[in-house]
């Protein structure tokens, strides 16, 4: 099983300049954070899913799905218990702070399964970020993803010998993580230590940034994307200083 | 062009030396063999030579190493890149891109080649070695060869003066091995070339040869040191079953096969008993039909219809071309994989991953993958502690088992400290201590040195010998000649071929479908008189001293 989101297809929000996708994560997080009320975070959260259906990433929320949705559930029980205002706003506040944390989990869920790790690095580096910062953010994303693949291979080559993680009760399942645990975090030194070399036999130094110049041109529907994140900012803001 | 005197390295100040008195010169051009057992500092060697170290990696280096007159042990690996590549013996650690086509042009773009014609190069490349289709994929979801492959095309792509490649072969299918060598050999690639191994499988196709043994040359020559018996015990290294099968190297204008006529007589009767197939009576263990298999994230299916059948106390060899499905179906017949399309009996019954618990070992390629016990019987003894057995038990069948495996003396050791080749058997040996009846191995060879193999091969057989059924999976010609009985072919997803041994390896088509290649004492046998010979063993047989 693999873990890595990205999904690469032919949409129209696949073909974004990757500064355009950086720019429309940053606007759902705005949009996130300047909504206070149930229904407009179930709006950002509808706007969202929108860009999962029209992005064709529908996938990557099949396999993050049950993530998400026990975060919101832990967050809204969490936020019930630790409420402090008025006993009538508790579960609206609950709610809303929930499908906030849940609106901004979705967009980078969505970022990353539009977006390849070369394009966040090119993406991030056009945005002013220096090379070696915007080059350790994309590997971090994708040392997630490849630590994640060898856990599952752990886990199916421990499994093989009768330590199952994956079936039986919960205490025993606990109990069976205990062997995994030394291969992994063996494997992640190992991997961490090889990284460095790995690197740099590919000619890759911090110092030397690869030349993307003219690689990245904004395009109309970029522009138009642009502006949409612009207008709706806007208009957000006007309908948070006139409500 | 290249030019190293008296090299020596310690990774400590005041360590053993890895590396003692190094000297070694290469004209442009060259393609150099260095071969040695496991430990013997070709790793070491090759990260030096490919400027990596001590710039990357640091350790005490002394000597000199001059690539063009340049001081490659002062240079930072920035200025050493574009001269030398090297691909690593954990090769998959070299792939950090989201994709195929990202791998290829990383090293280029970081050369300061503009991102277009590194693109376009990529794509030429991946199109001549036919891996065009693998270009959008994550090098994650590839099979151990394809990885093997992208990460090998990642550095030529750069086209260095030096590549070095440190067992570049291990996870590769014998027929793009062969095609890679061809290409390294065809004038397209005008570097020097480096390779470390621990076989002479190919020999023919470098100019030098270098044995290497406890850091040091032991002996350097051209092709003909593949005949140095003595010097080739001594580097832990089986001599080429050609070389053998001759008594020596052969030289002079002479072929093998003119050798062997001249001093040889073939006798048919010996050849007669060698053609008897083998039939196994014994019960159906799994019948396999229309089987297909598709990871939850892909769009293609892995296994396209696979039938088959196993009898029990079969000692079945896997083969195919990398990517052809061969792990996918053995992990749904140790019952890890679960099916939706086709059918797969296991003793007349559908095959499940409760019926298989216990009843399928299941050995990975990858032996630290499983190891984390402190100790090597602690390691063995836990599939029996977890099945909760009683402990006089334990220790009675971990101590066979040890015994089995030859590694009762390693016991109290530390498994991560051991050798490979032992952590391998210690893995092994922690699967087949649960007595499973059907033992499945999956490329259990890779990057065993020959004592290993021999070690791993001899436990297996002798496993087989006394009953339990047995599949491997490996892309080891040799080993697939040597061992088991019947050879199962997969390719694009299916069984093309299951049968006897001889069959397979006498049938051109057969081969290249499957992505094997005869070995070179099968293609001399055959040159000789036609008769198919296998082994080494069945050539001495057949073909006697006049």
């Amino acid at each position: 099983m693999g873990i890595m989101l990205y999904s690469d297809k032919k949409t129209a929000v696949h073909g974004l300049d990757p500064r355009v996708k950086l720019a429309g994560l940053l606007w759902l997080f705005f949009a996130a954070a300047i909504s206070s009320d149930t229904l407009s975070l179930a709006v950002v959260c509808g706007i969202n899913l929108v860009f999962f259906i029209i992005s064709d990433t529908a996938a990557s929320l099949k396999k993050t799905g049950l993530m998400v949705a026990l975060i919101g559930c832990v967050t809204f029980m969490l936020w019930i218990v630790f409420y402090r205002g008025e006993e009538a706003g508790r579960y609206a506040f609950s709610s809303a702070m929930s499908l906030r944390f849940v609106s901004m989990l979705l967009s980078g869920i969505l970022f990353l399964s539009v977006t390849s790790a070369e394009e966040i690095v090119n993406g991030l580096r056009l945005a002013g970020l220096p090379y070696p910062a915007a080059f350790t953010v994309a590997l971090s994303i994708r040392l997630a993803g490849s630590f994640m693949n060898t856990a599952f291979v752990i886990a199916e080559a421990q499994a093989a010998r009768g330590n199952d993680a994956v079936r039986g009760s919960i205490i025993s399942r606990i109990k069976a993580f205990a062997p995994l645990m030394a291969p992994l975090i063996l494997n992640g030194i190992k991997k961490a230590e090889t990284l460095h070399l790995a690197l740099e036999s590919k000619g890759f130094s911090p110092g030397k940034a690869p030349d993307i110049k003219g690689r990245y041109m904004l395009r109309n529907t970029d522009r138009i994307a642009l502006a949409s994140f612009l207008a709706a900012s806007a208009a957000m803001i006007l309908y948070k200083v006139l409500s | 062009m290249i030019e190293i005197k008296n090299l020596s390295f310690s990774y400590k100040k005041g360590a053993p030396l890895a590396l003692d008195s190094i000297n070694l010169s290469l004209k442009p051009g060259e393609k150099v063999l260095i071969a040695g057992r496991n430990g013997a500092g070709k790793t070491t060697l090759s990260k030096i030579i490919a400027g990596l170290m001590p710039q990357v990696q640091k350790g005490h280096v002394s000597g000199t190493y001059l690539f063009d007159g340049m001081d490659m042990l002062r240079m930072e690996r920035s200025r050493t890149a574009p001269l030398a590549a090297v691909l690593l013996q954990d090769f998959e650690s070299q792939l950090t891109c989201a994709t195929v086509r990202e791998e290829l042009v990383f090293y280029p773009l970081n050369l300061g080649v503009p991102y277009e014609r590194a693109k376009k190069a990529a794509e030429n490349l991946a199109l001549k070695f036919g891996i065009e289709g693998l270009l959008d994929r994550d090098p994650m979801s590839l099979s151990g060869g394809e990885k093997q492959k992208a990460a090998l095309l990642s550095l030529l792509i750069a086209n260095p003066g030096l590549l070095v490649l440190d067992e570049p072969f291990t996870d590769i299918d014998p027929a793009s091995q062969r095609f890679l060598l061809d290409f390294l050999d065809s004038g397209t690639f005008r570097g020097c070339l480096v390779v470390m191994e621990q076989s002479l499988s190919y020999y023919r196709s470098f100019d030098r040869i270098v044995l290497m043994d406890d850091g040091r040359f032991i002996k350097e020559g051209g092709r003909e040191t593949a005949g140095e018996f003595e010097a080739l015990r001594q580097a832990g290294i089986k001599p080429p079953d050609l070389v053998s099968a001759c008594g020596g190297f052969i030289s002079g204008g002479f072929s093998e096969a003119d050798l062997i006529r001249e001093a040889k007589y073939f006798d048919p009767q010996e050849h007669e008993k060698l053609s008897a197939n083998y039939a196994n009576p014994s019960p159906l263990m799994y019948e396999v039909s229309g089987l297909q298999y598709q990871y939850p994230e892909s769009r293609e299916y892995a296994l396209t219809g696979v039938s088959l059948s196993i009898n029990e106390g079969d000692y079945l060899v896997v083969l195919g071309a990398n990517g052809s499905g061969k792990t996918t179906l053995m992990k749904v017949l140790a019952g890890i994989y679960g099916h939706k399309k086709g059918t797969v009996l296991f003793r007349g019954r559908n095959i499940s991953a409760e019926m298989m618990r216990g009843r399928a070992g299941y050995v990975y390629q990858n032996p630290d993958n499983q190891i984390f016990a402190e100790t090597v019987f602690d390691e063995i003894a836990f599939a029996l502690r977890m099945k909760r057995l009683p402990e006089n038990i334990v220790v009675k069948k971990t101590e066979a088992i040890m015994d089995v495996f030859g590694i009762t003396q390693k016991r109290g050791l530390d498994p991560f400290s051991l050798p490979k080749g032992d952590r391998q058997l210690v893995a092994c040996a922690s699967v087949l201590v649960m007595e499973p009846e059907v033992i499945i191995l999956d490329e259990p060879t890779t990057g065993l040195d020959a004592a290993a193999l021999e070690t791993m091969m001899k436990v297996i057989d002798g496993l087989n010998r006394s009953g339990k059924t047995v599949i491997i999976i490996t892309h080891y010609m040799d080993v697939a000649a040597r061992y088991g009985r019947r050879i199962a072919a997969m390719s694009g997803g299916r069984v093309a071929y299951c049968g006897p041994k001889r069959e397979f390896f006498g049938n051109d088509a057969l081969l290249k479908e499957s992505g094997a290649m005869r070995t070179d004492i099968m293609e001399l046998s055959l040159k000789l008189n036609g008769r198919l010979l296998l082994t080494a063993e069945e050539f001495a047989a057949c073909w006697k001293d006049k």
